[in-house]
């Protein structure tokens, strides 16, 4: 029981050391520190205890923690929950799209597409990059293999 | 070797489940994300008959763990590929090569606009009982649990800022 709990803490603990060390900590790095996580405690794991159930539980526990974080740093829904939560007034729909939505979502997805060099901007206009063009093409061809026609 | 063992009988769930999903979706008219439930039972079962079988069976828990974690990380790649958010936003770029900041919004998931995606989510988390949806949202007791639970959750995996 005790290296289960064990790893699970160390888990937490060394995450938020990265956090202070780490000027901007996004999902992209909290992935790859869990896959580093991952790696290096089933070395341990491997080499000394030889043990399957904890090998498994690190596959689950790792899983896990990848879509609870990606969750509650991407997901619309719970950053509507916690917007409604910490503003402790009732809203309207359109009032909440303008001052919340539109600004800190949208345009925040759009500026993140910008900067990693999904989308150009030119004058007033987006472009796709290559890189764009390329995702593109594999999102259409996924979508066409799950006969998905629009996604939102 | 039990752990190679392990990893192969992941491996023979993996392209059971994938495969079955599949033709569901061709053959059949599943088109429900979480129908795949139904499969991620039948592949188990399947394996559990061969692992007898083969009287590897002491193996299958563990490897039945594995496929709940192929099966949530499944899951998660649907929702991604049917109702991701920044994914929409690079499919609005599907007819037209170069679009005003105007013209995205709109265009937003096949035409709906950007607003429809923030109407979606407030009618499925008030189908939820999560919120109250009616000229004004409004939080249920439901809703601020949930917000509770969530603030902690951000606070234990130190989760600062919005993507």
């Amino acid at each position: 029981m005790y290296p289960y709990l064990i790893s699970i803490l160390f888990f937490l603990l060394i995450n938020y050391l990265v956090t202070i060390l780490i000027k901007k900590y996004t999902y992209e790095k909290f992935f790859i520190y869990t896959m580093i996580y991952f790696i290096l405690v089933n070395s341990i794991n491997l080499i000394y205890l030889e043990s399957i159930n904890f090998f498994t539980f690190q596959v689950l526990f790792s899983v896990t923690m990848l879509f609870l974080y990606s969750g509650l740093y991407r997901s619309v829904s719970v950053k509507i929950i916690i917007c409604l939560y910490l503003k402790k007034n009732n809203i309207s729909v359109n009032n909440f799209y303008k001052t919340e939505f539109k600004e800190k979502s949208f345009n925040k997805r759009i500026k993140i597409l910008t900067d990693n060099d999904f989308l150009m901007k030119k004058n007033k206009n987006f472009l796709l990059s290559s890189r764009g063009k390329k995702y593109l093409e594999i999102i259409k061809i996924i979508q066409s293999v799950y006969r998905i026609k629009s996604s939102g | 070797m039990n752990f190679l063992l392990i990893i192969l009988l992941s491996s023979v769930f993996t392209v059971l489940f994938i495969t079955f999903h599949l033709l569901s979706l061709y053959f059949f008219s599943f088109k429900k994300t979480i129908q795949i439930l139904f499969w991620f039972v039948l592949s188990n079962l399947i394996l559990i008959y061969f692992a007898k079988e083969l009287e590897i069976h002491k193996l299958f828990y563990n490897s039945f763990i594995i496929n709940f974690a192929l099966l949530i990380t499944y899951f998660n790649f649907l929702l991604v590929i049917k109702m991701g958010f920044t994914l929409s936003i690079l499919a609005s770029f599907k007819k037209k090569e170069k679009l005003p900041y105007r013209e995205i919004v709109k265009s937003y998931a096949n035409g709906k606009g950007a607003k429809w995606v923030l109407v979606d989510r407030l009618k499925r988390i008030d189908k939820l009982k999560i919120i109250r949806l009616d000229k004004k949202i409004t939080l249920t007791p439901l809703g601020r649990f949930l917000s509770i639970v969530l603030i902690f959750l951000r606070k234990i995996l130190t989760v600062r800022d919005f993507g």
